[in-house]
């Protein structure tokens, strides 16, 4: 039995509720007997096929070796074990669903005109395990694989859109401003999954940062992985209640890797995982940067507190997690 | 008459066989060491552009006291091999500052375990067994381990020094012979490499200590 879900670049997406199982990174999920289970492929390598459509500027050769190249990025991770196949061009489109192959693919879909590109699943709801998974570049936006500057990078949003291809939720590791015309820019980010892509032109997110490989090595570990790295664990609390949907970032002081967290449930409780050993600083802030229906589809969502720096440093051992700690936020 | 004489019994005395080895221990207080600065980055949303930085750190090892223990053994009159351990208490220090979304500045702060074991040498500067102040310098190497809170981390680097002092001879100088008891006045500059230090390239840092020491 399947259920199709989806998720978008700069539109609404995931679903981790406030039940969500307390793991590092904001993992697609769906709730398999009564419990919320992440979403992950069980079997590699995992199949992909590219559709033979085309975009102005952009030939299909150009968009299956676009995409082959965002593929690598992620498989190329050493401490994840995730591989990919091409599986060769198809006529078929990403829309449609279950017939047994992942496309990627060129889609008008003029109707949203705020959304990049979008993944769907098809997802055994027995297991958790993904079936199926396809990713639209929607083709109401101008694309370009040379970089360049009137166009969106076509490599960056694929690699954006293969985070949640391999169940990744967005990172809210990134600061936005409003815009005049409605809407967030983003001005700055840390991780490939945050949920509002780099300008026209930018090829920035074409390279993965520490928060997407470490969401990437926590969902496929390699062998080595669990015993090499550590975590960070605690507490967000409002006063004298824990705050549900915080963003939870870690700092490692001597290597500059930023890597990010949410409080996973009511009591505040967070795990940062993937870590390497060493020292870090913690900083909790609100969801403030993008529309919170970006993580997590609680509409009570609190973001009316201030930023801020835990007083201590917190050391973290590899293959375990020093002693767990609260961090105290004010309201604004 | 038969006149009897002995040998002049000018026996000179038999000198004590100067001591050979030393054992010291003592305190005093290590010094700051720079850790480095670093801020916490993002890639902007401008290819060409400058990071955006999130947030400032800079991160120290601060002061203490310390204690240490010493052996060493004499090479020749001037020269000494000694190794030492030192155990300090510092606390790391990471201020954080220039938040983007102006969160308060705050420095962070854990405590730490020093040990540090290294051996090396000691030069007397002078022979003169009946001189109460002697100066030395010395120098040598060893390993650093920090000891985080809770055992949570441990970090090991390598450590050089050096330094120098004075010798302060107690007891009677009347007779010739090197002291068996005085005071041992340290100030030695120690470069910790790797370990807590890693990332920061070679970290210095001022080491003055006084010590008892006994020979035999």
């Amino acid at each position: 039995m399947s259920r199709r879900i989806a998720a978008c670049l700069v539109a609404v997406g995931l679903v981790a509720g406030a039940s969500a199982p307390l793991s590092a990174y904001l993992q697609l999920s769906v709730t398999v007997r009564g419990s919320v289970t992440p979403v992950k492929w069980t079997s590699v390598p995992v199949r992909w096929f590219s559709s033979t459509a085309s975009a102005p500027g952009v030939t299909s050769a150009q968009f299956q070796s676009a995409l082959a190249a965002a593929f690598d990025t992620w498989e190329a991770v050493p401490t994840a074990s995730i591989a990919f196949q091409f599986a060769g061009f198809t006529s078929a489109t990403p829309s449609e669903d279950n017939d047994g192959r992942s496309v990627m693919g060129f889609e008008d879909h003029g109707d949203l005109d705020r959304t990049l590109a979008a993944t769907g699943f098809t997802i055994d709801t027995i297991t958790g395990a993904i079936v199926e998974s396809d990713v639209f570049f929607n083709t109401a936006f101008a694309w370009s694989t040379t970089g360049a500057s009137t166009a969106f990078d076509l490599q960056s949003v694929a690699t954006h859109e293969i985070g949640h291809f391999i169940g990744l939720g967005h990172s809210a590791l990134g600061e936005t401003e409003m815009q005049a015309a409605g809407g967030r820019r983003v001005i700055a980010a840390a991780s490939v999954m945050f949920p509002i892509a780099f300008g026209r032109g930018n090829a920035l997110g074409r390279m993965l940062q520490p928060d997407d490989v470490a969401g990437a090595s926590a969902s496929y570990p390699d062998g080595d992985f669990d015993r090499d790295t550590g975590s960070v664990q605690g507490r967000v609390r409002l006063g004298s209640r824990g705050l549900f949907g915080a963003h939870v970032s870690a700092f490692d002081r001597r290597t500059g890797a930023l890597v990010g967290g949410f409080a996973l449930n009511e009591a505040g409780d967070f795990v940062i995982d993937g870590l390497a050993p060493g020292t870090y600083v913690i900083r909790v802030e609100p969801l403030d940067d993008a529309s919170t229906d970006s993580f997590f589809d609680d509409p009570g969502l609190d973001t009316n507190f201030r930023a801020t720096f835990y007083d201590r440093v917190v050391a973290v051992p590899a293959g375990g997690a020093g002693p767990s700690f609260d961090v105290t936020v004010t309201a604004k | 008459m038969l006149a009897l004489t002995a040998p002049a019994a000018a026996q000179a005395r038999r000198a004590a066989a100067p001591p050979r080895f030393e054992a010291g221990g003592g305190g005093g207080a290590i010094g700051a060491i720079s850790l480095g600065e670093r801020d916490a980055n993002l890639l902007t949303n401008d290819a060409a552009g400058s990071p955006y930085r999130l947030y400032a750190t800079e991160t120290r090892l601060q002061p203490a006291a310390a204690v240490e223990a010493r052996l060493g053994y004499r090479v020749t009159p001037r020269l000494i091999a000694e190794a030492r351990l030192t155990v300090a208490r510092p606390s790391l220090r990471v201020s954080i500052s220039a938040d983007a979304e102006n969160a308060s500045p705050v420095d962070a702060t854990s405590q730490l375990t020093e040990y540090v074991v290294e051996g090396g040498a000691l030069w007397r500067l002078s022979t003169d067994a009946r001189r109460r102040w002697i100066p030395f310098v010395s120098g040598g190497a060893g390993l650093a381990r920090h000891v985080h809170e809770a055992r949570a981390l441990v970090e090991n680097g390598v450590e050089g020094y050096a330094g120098g002092g004075a010798l302060y001879a107690l007891g009677s100088r009347q007779a010739a012979s090197p002291a068996r008891t005085g005071l041992r006045f340290d100030v030695r500059l120690h470069m910790l490499h790797g370990g807590i230090a890693e990332g920061a390239g070679l970290s210095p840092r001022v080491v003055a200590t006084t010590s008892a020491f006994i020979a035999f």
